[in-house]
């Protein structure tokens, strides 16, 4: 694996890519810069066009508008077959007439390589996804997952500047899936090129990705380090899409320090000023925003005990789940009808049961603003889509 | 329940009985009639006569001759594009299906009636010009080319039918772009990613082709041309032992091939399945 | 090349000038293009040219001309009906028989013939891959005067009834209507049972479970479930049948007589005997627009779109 080494590794640029399909606007200008040698995810639900995004790359679409580089090159006019970049399908799709290891080197046939280098090449790559014995097999005498193994070797045996993943491990059970992320992000590792991976898998995506581009109506609504997304998200659909988020309309108070003051309700909470990416001025409207497992929660009888200093709303808890490692609870308050909070199961308290009334704090560094002008509701499931880019538009 | 599961038995004993009869009593019949001289008792003599008749080996190699070219053309006009279709432009599907069942309904005695006043008033109008060459070209009884126009024609139903079925059993889109993100030029994709995958509905549509031609008796009868199925008819008025002797000889070669054709696509379909 | 604002590819790495969608876009209708050329020219073209045929008039001495002879039609239909009325009614009883034959056969080869299917499906399609000649020709040996099957149907007194009915002669079948219907049955069942089979082959078995359990009865499963779902089979095997059945001119010339004439046979012989070109070109212009306009009314009545 010597030969492949980061000096392959390439840049990827998206440049004002749009496309639209009769009435549909898949991708509405979409800007993107990829490192050399990053993974990096396209996260978005569907019909946010990341898969054409990806195809634009490979080549199977080209844009109305807008261009696709390559290390620094421009290659949106060059077609599929000269592009140096692999592709790994969602549906396998291995040749089912050729063996696992005439499928790996299948590259190298269409580059004229000798039959005995390129099988040698071949069964190389299949010892580097773990198939070295199994490469006389049929892609029908393979598991899901093996060939899909076979489907990354077949895409590296070309040495691509870029590797791009179709929802690779949408067909796998969740198992399997979990399995092959880490396996995937051996690879790439291994291999050190640079890795665009589709998907619409939240979970996914962090676990594997450098950076997470989370795309919504055909642009990039927010990218950067999946902690650094789920902490700060910028807008109310990357807050929703990304875990859980409880969102609370408020109204900016005063100013105290490093923080904002801000009426919800008939209480007041704090925010701090760096975590805000709305404009905060007095009277205007801004949207908090709080992580479920940020919470504690406390039975109002035991409402003195709140040390000072936290974010406190009051309600009643509506429903509970328990799970497991932690409890689910939904808690109705004035401010917000389903305010989700996960409690770790480390010592239970009988009395947060249904009906009763409870107290919601959290530190305040824990908080998030957004602008108030969106849809509360982007970015969960079933509001999703190109319905929601004029919202994101005024963001 | 287990007073009624004697009838389905019944039913399906009755049915195999009925397929066999169909089947064998007209293969049976014509073997007897072939053997059985009235008088003589049996005798293979019919059968010895075959190879030696004359016109037989003529018919025979102008039929295979036109099946070949027929299926050349038919595979060529059709392979591309319905992988073209499929790939690019699936919402035609449906109307090229129509199109391509057009010849269907046209019973032949009518179809070959057109291609005949066509050719028969063509040269007229033509007859100063070069096209004329063109008409007397392709009516060479040595191997008349309009029999091949006629019978593209005539298997495109059958053959589309067959690729439609092969290619709806595939993700050709996939394949293909597998096969370019590899680094394989569109017609690369075509010949080492579809093609291969295809190959038992090209065998099939290919073997439908053959048959039809090797079978097709009113177009070539009607314009004038004695390819094997008409050469039969004309010894059946003759020597009918003789041409019921061919007819069974060639009913057994079919069905072998048939069966062997079966074979091999049965194999290829367990190989092809997950 | 962050500053990447011009639409022109910098490096031009692109063969064409064309942006390749473009190329692409077009690509099926051009490889269309040759098949759909050639069904025009070669059977469109025909067809269009057989219909100025019918209305001309002239002799083959002195050539023909357009004069838009419509009587030829009329002549024609005057001098053939009877003929006519013979090939929609052979044609007609055949596609019935086909269709009564062969329902049941490919209901037993979808559903109970198991690992015998592709044996049968064989046995059944093979006679479809051999000369239509040849076939009609075996059932010419079978029919023969004094054979067998002549004998046991003879002392079995059937004949006698079929003769009563008008559709044999005699103690012979050959050269009667019987055997022209059976000849057609016989050549055409294939075309009836592939459309069958494939579309009771589509069919879920659990649909039959599931209505086995809401009416229990085996036959109202039939009538109310499978049946409805194979109609498309059923269309398209009537129609497969039909058509070409309605057409032939072989089965009523080497298993008939003068009186059992279809219209295919008058066809032939105006080209091949009399060279009456205008009434052969009329003669099937008719037959294919009266096959049009019954198919059209079959399609509307059985409420599919599937032709085949």
């Amino acid at each position: 694996m010597n030969d492949m080494t980061l000096e392959k590794a390439a840049t990827v640029e998206f440049r004002g890519l749009r496309r639209e399909f009769g009435p549909t606007v898949a991708l509405d200008g979409l800007d993107l810069d990829v490192r050399p040698g990053e993974l990096v995810a396209l996260l978005g639900p569907s019909g946010c066009g990341k898969t054409t995004a990806l195809r634009m790359l490979a080549g199977f679409e080209h844009p109305d508008s807008g261009e696709v580089l390559v290390d620094g090159q421009d290659v949106t006019e060059v077609p599929a077959h000269r592009r140096d970049a692999g592709m790994v399908f969602q549906s396998y799709s291995l040749f089912p007439h050729l063996s696992a290891v005439d499928n790996v080197a299948f590259g190298l046939r269409m580059r004229k390589v000798r039959t005995a280098e390129r099988r040698a090449r071949a069964a190389e790559l299949l010892d580097l996804v773990g198939l070295g014995d199994k490469g006389e097999r049929f892609p029908h005498q393979l598991s899901g997952g093996q060939q899909q193994r076979v489907a990354v070797a077949r895409a590296l045996i070309n040495h691509p500047k870029v590797l791009l993943l179709d929802e690779p491990l949408g067909a796998l059970d969740l198992k399997l899936r979990r399995q092959m992320q880490l396996e995937l992000k051996r690879i790439q590792t291994e291999v050190g090129i640079t890795f665009v991976h589709v998907t619409h898998d939240q979970e996914e995506a962090m676990t594997m990705a450098d950076t997470v581009a989370v795309m919504n109506g055909g642009r990039v609504e927010q990218l950067g380090s999946p902690s650094d997304l789920y902490e700060n998200p910028r807008t109310t659909f990357v807050a929703n899409f990304l875990g859980t988020s409880n969102l609370i309309e408020a109204e900016v108070d005063t100013r105290s320090g490093d923080g904002i003051v801000l009426k919800a309700g008939g209480g007041k909470l704090l925010l701090p000023e760096a975590r805000c990416s709305a404009p905060t001025t007095t009277g205007g409207k801004v949207l908090v925003g709080v992580r479920p497992e940020k919470i504690s929660l406390t039975h109002a009888d035991a409402a003195g005990d709140i040390p000072a200093g936290r974010n406190r709303i009051t309600g009643k808890i509506a429903a509970t789940s328990f799970i497991g490692v932690s409890t689910q609870y939904v808690v109705d308050s004035a401010v917000c009808p389903e305010f989700e909070v996960y409690v770790q199961n480390i010592d239970r308290d009988a009395k947060l049961a249904p009906g009763a009334e409870v107290v919601l704090h959290w530190n305040p560094a824990h908080t998030f603003g957004l602008h108030a002008d969106q849809s509360l509701l982007a970015g969960t499931t079933g509001s999703a889509g190109v319905g929601t880019v004029d919202d994101e538009a005024a963001v | 329940m287990a007073r009624l599961n004697p009838r389905p038995n019944l039913w399906r004993w009755a049915v195999l009985a009925f397929a066999a009869v169909y089947f064998l009593v007209p293969l049976a019949a014509s073997v007897i009639f072939t053997v059985d001289v009235p008088g003589q008792g049996v005798t293979f003599d019919a059968y010895g006569q075959i190879l030696g008749a004359d016109g037989f080996l003529t018919g025979l190699i102008l039929s295979l001759e036109l099946a070949a070219a027929t299926i050349a053309v038919v595979l060529l006009l059709m392979v591309p594009a319905m992988v073209a279709l499929r790939l690019g432009a699936p919402r035609l599907g449906p109307v090229i299906e129509v199109i391509c069942s057009l010849p269907l309904v046209v019973p032949p005695i009518a179809f070959v009636a057109g291609i005949s006043t066509v050719l028969k008033w063509g040269p007229e109008y033509l007859s100063r010009t070069p096209l004329f060459q063109t008409f007397v070209a392709i009516q060479n009884p040595d191997f008349p080319v309009v029999l091949v126009l006629a019978y593209v024609v005539m298997a495109l139903p059958f053959v589309h039918r067959s690729l439609d079925a092969g290619l709806r059993a595939m993700d050709v889109r996939t394949l293909v772009e597998a096969a370019r993100s590899c680094g394989a030029s569109p017609v690369q994709a075509l010949v080492t990613a579809v093609l291969p995958n295809l190959r038992g509905a090209l065998l099939n549509a290919s073997f439908l082709t053959l048959a039809l031609v090797l079978g097709e008796f009113t177009v070539s009868h009607l314009l004038g041309f004695q390819p094997f199925a008409v050469w039969i008819y004309s010894v059946g008025g003759s020597q009918a032992q003789l041409s019921v002797a061919v007819s069974v000889l060639s009913l057994l070669v079919t069905w072998a091939l048939l069966l062997a054709l079966a074979g091999l696509g049965g194999r290829t379909r367990t190989a092809a399945k997950g | 090349m962050a500053t990447a604002t011009s639409e022109a590819p910098a490096l031009a790495p692109a063969p064409a000038t064309k942006p390749p969608r473009r190329r692409g876009r077009w690509t099926p209708y051009w490889l269309l293009l040759p098949g759909l050329l050639w069904l025009f020219v070669f059977f469109a073209l025909p067809m269009v040219y057989q219909v100025s045929t019918s209305v001309q008039t002239g002799s083959l001495e002195e050539g023909y001309k357009v004069t838009w002879h419509f009587a030829t039609y009329w002549n024609a239909l005057a001098d053939y009906w009877p003929q006519f009325l013979r090939s929609v009614l052979y044609a007609g009883s055949a596609t019935v028989l086909c269709l009564l034959l062969g329902y049941p056969l490919a209901y037993l080869i979808a559903f109970r013939a198991g690992r015998w299917r592709n044996l049968i499906m064989i046995l059944v399609i093979a006679p479809f891959f051999t000369s239509f000649l040849i076939r009609t020709l075996a059932w010419k040996t079978i029919l023969a005067d004094g054979g067998p099957v002549v004998g046991v149907l003879n002392s079995l007194h059937v004949l006698d009834v079929t003769s009563r009915l008008g559709i044999t002669a005699g103690d012979r079948v050959l050269a009667t209507p019987l055997a022209v219907v059976c000849g057609l049955t016989y050549n055409f069942l294939p075309f009836m049972i592939l459309p069958l089979y494939t579309s009771l082959e589509r069919i879920d078995g659990r649909l039959h479970e599931a209505a086995g359990d809401l009416y229990a009865r085996p036959f109202t499963t039939f009538r109310k479930v499978t049946f409805p779902l194979s109609m498309p089979g059923v269309v398209s095997g009537t129609l497969l049948t039909f058509i070409p059945a309605s057409g032939d001119y072989v089965n009523a010339d080497l298993l008939g007589s003068t009186d059992t004439r279809m219209v295919g046979n008058v066809i032939q012989t105006q080209f091949l005997r009399i060279l009456d070109y205008p009434t052969a070109a009329a003669l099937s212009f008719i037959l294919m627009a009266a096959i049009l306009v019954m198919v059209t009314l079959y399609i509307r009545k059985s409420g599919t779109e599937d032709l085949v």
